[in-house]
């Protein structure tokens, strides 16, 4: 399969997905009366059920899914290494940090911009954290400890918000992020964080070309004539954007953007450039059938999406790393 | 023309001076061998020299422009740098890693233009790896990864070459057909520099030999002119004896002083 014939695949059944994940909820909706109130042409009350409950849903989780696919795809290339992710390194523990503390203290409540912007800001100052220490180690061991030491952190800060928690509904909503869910997102929700998730992804592909000559290392790449310090913080920046904007939309949702790439990276002959795309896609994909997946379940509580992604995404974290052939790097 | 010429550099690092007053010239058209023993500052003046860390004296010019002022691509498209460490993060195949070397022509695996296409399947008959071309590098030999490293740098189709002991850790026929590379790339018009640690094949091979020992440049001529006995003891601590043959000068070393 060509990359090319792969990344319309993987478009095409993001779609199909999406259009799937309309179908569910508490009221049924046979498939003609889905696709008039897709088109705008059903009646009054089937429109909203799709227009502002399921179809902001499935698009939230196919974004969401597309920016942590990337990332993760972009940091992989980065810094040479399948093991590396947003969640795994502590990004998104810290986006869902910064992003609590603004629930917390009800800023979020008071200024709709003040939980993505904090999210980001968390996201970016762990990516730069972590590229600090990218430049003085070559060791990938390393930079996942830091992963451990900052996901422990940030938990640690989060678990003592819930217990200062003001009222019920502010605990639900901390835990929601914590957790990850895209339970009842609007469109303006995706608004807000549209415009990192976007810029992000956007930063991320622009500088695809410089994750292939990394594959040579960084000695050799900026011998080829990259310019290292740019990429370095173009990557950072945008894996930092795109992950908090996810952060923002969803909360931490982990492992996603390590099974992505790995799932399609032989398919596009290893190239980081190459994998870039169809991680991003799948991981899109994974994300709106994980989220159908949450709403099958039975029980009485939804289950969170990043349980669902974890559940699935850890023991592939764990099977990479068994696999690989050196102790480290 | 491109030429790279670096004067007075001085590299320190952690207050200890690396590489001090060190000039270094390549051009077209001649092979020149960088020599010294481990930790003289052979690195350290090569990424000094070609723009790769900022030195704490000195300067360096390629193409007649300071080497920190060229654009990194620009560089990269006078001088090809083919560093020691020859770690590859991913199984790419052979052909896409070669096409690497054109990233400075804005050229990607998979994305390669007429004149890049034909630039890469130069380089891989050059190497001879036509028929490794598709395998995956994690499958080759070290011998194959070290060709597979120079056929990148001469898809760059720069007139430059610095390479950082290309022949390390392979065996003696590899380490002749590395060589025997460079000299074809130096005979076709090109200018090559090379570190490296046998002094036999430094002395077949070089036009030029830079000698450097305790961060120094301490001899840079001929090989007829600088390889003596007397030096190799000065600067690698080793007794040898070196043969006139009229073919060639060879190197025997006898052992440790």
């Amino acid at each position: 399969m060509s990359a090319r014939t792969l990344n319309l695949s993987l478009a095409a059944a993001s779609l199909a997905a999406i259009v799937a994940a309309c179908f569910l909820g508490s009221t049924p909706l046979p498939p003609a009366r889905l696709l008039a109130a897709l088109f705008g042409m059903g009646d009054a009350g089937d429109t909203i059920v799709v227009w502002a409950i399921r179809l902001p849903r499935a698009i939230a989780a196919f974004v969401v899914g597309a920016a942590l696919g990337a990332s993760g795809a972009a940091l992989q290339g980065l810094l040479r290494n399948p093991l590396a992710e947003p969640g795994v390194l502590g990004v998104s523990a810290s986006a869902a940090l910064t992003a609590t503390v603004t629930l917390h203290f009800g800023l979020a409540a008071a200024f709709a911009w003040a939980l993505p912007i904090a999210a980001v800001t968390g996201a970016l100052a762990a990516t730069a954290l972590l590229a600090a220490a990218a430049i003085r180690t070559a060791s990938i061991v390393t930079l996942i400890l830091i992963g451990v030491a900052l996901s422990s952190f940030a938990g640690a800060l989060m678990a003592l918000l819930t217990n200062l928690a003001p009222n019920p509904f502010t605990l639900a909503d901390m835990v929601a992020w914590m957790l990850g869910s895209v339970a009842n997102r609007s469109f303006a929700d995706i608004a807000l964080a549209l415009p990192f998730l976007g810029g992000g992804v956007a930063l991320l592909f622009a500088t695809r070309r410089g994750l292939s000559a990394l594959t040579l290392g960084e000695e050799a790449a900026a011998g080829a004539g990259l310019d290292l310090a740019r990429q370095r913080l173009a990557v950072v920046a945008g894996a930092g954007l795109a992950t908090g904007g996810a952060v923002a939309l969803a909360g931490a949702i982990g492992f996603v953007g390590i099974v992505a790439p790995h799932l399609v990276r032989a398919r596009v002959g290893h190239d980081p450039a190459a994998t870039l795309l169809p991680a991003s896609l799948l991981a899109g994909l994974f994300l709106v059938a994980a989220d159908i997946g949450v709403r099958l379940i039975p029980g009485d509580g939804e289950l969170k999406l990043g349980v669902v992604a974890a559940l699935v995404g850890a023991p592939l974290f764990a099977l990479i790393a068994a696999r690989r052939r050196t102790g480290d790097g | 023309m491109a030429e790279l010429s670096a004067t007075g550099i001085g590299v320190t690092a952690d207050g200890q001076a690396i590489v001090s007053e060190a000039d270094l010239r390549l051009a077209p058209g001649e092979l020149v061998v960088l020599l010294g023993p481990n930790g003289a500052g052979k690195t350290s003046l090569l990424r000094a020299a070609i723009g790769l860390a900022r030195p704490a004296s000195g300067s360096a010019t390629i193409g007649g422009r300071d080497v920190f002022a060229t654009p990194p691509a620009e560089r990269a498209r006078m001088l090809a740098y083919l560093p020691q460490a020859r770690a590859l993060a991913w199984p790419q195949s052979v052909r896409d890693v070669v096409a690497l070397g054109r990233f400075a022509h804005g050229a990607a695996p998979g994305r390669l233009g007429a004149a890049d296409a034909a630039a890469v399947a130069r380089a891989i008959d050059a190497a001879d790896l036509a028929h490794l071309a598709d395998r995956s590098t994690a499958t080759l030999s070290g011998g194959e990864v070290a060709r597979v490293h120079l056929a990148r740098a001469l898809a760059a189709e720069a007139p430059l070459i610095v390479a950082d002991e290309p022949v390390a850790s392979l065996d003696p026929r590899h380490q002749h057909r590395v060589m025997t590379l460079l000299r074809g790339f130096v005979a076709a018009g090109g200018g090559a520099l090379v570190v490296l640690h046998d002094l036999d094949l430094a002395a077949r091979h070089a036009d030029r030999l830079v000698w450097m020992a305790g961060g120094r440049i301490v001899a840079d001529g001929p090989p007829a002119a600088t390889m003596t006995s007397d030096r190799i003891a000065a600067v690698y601590g080793v007794a040898a004896r070196v043969l006139d043959t009229g073919a060639g000068r060879h190197v025997i070393v006898e052992g440790a002083l």
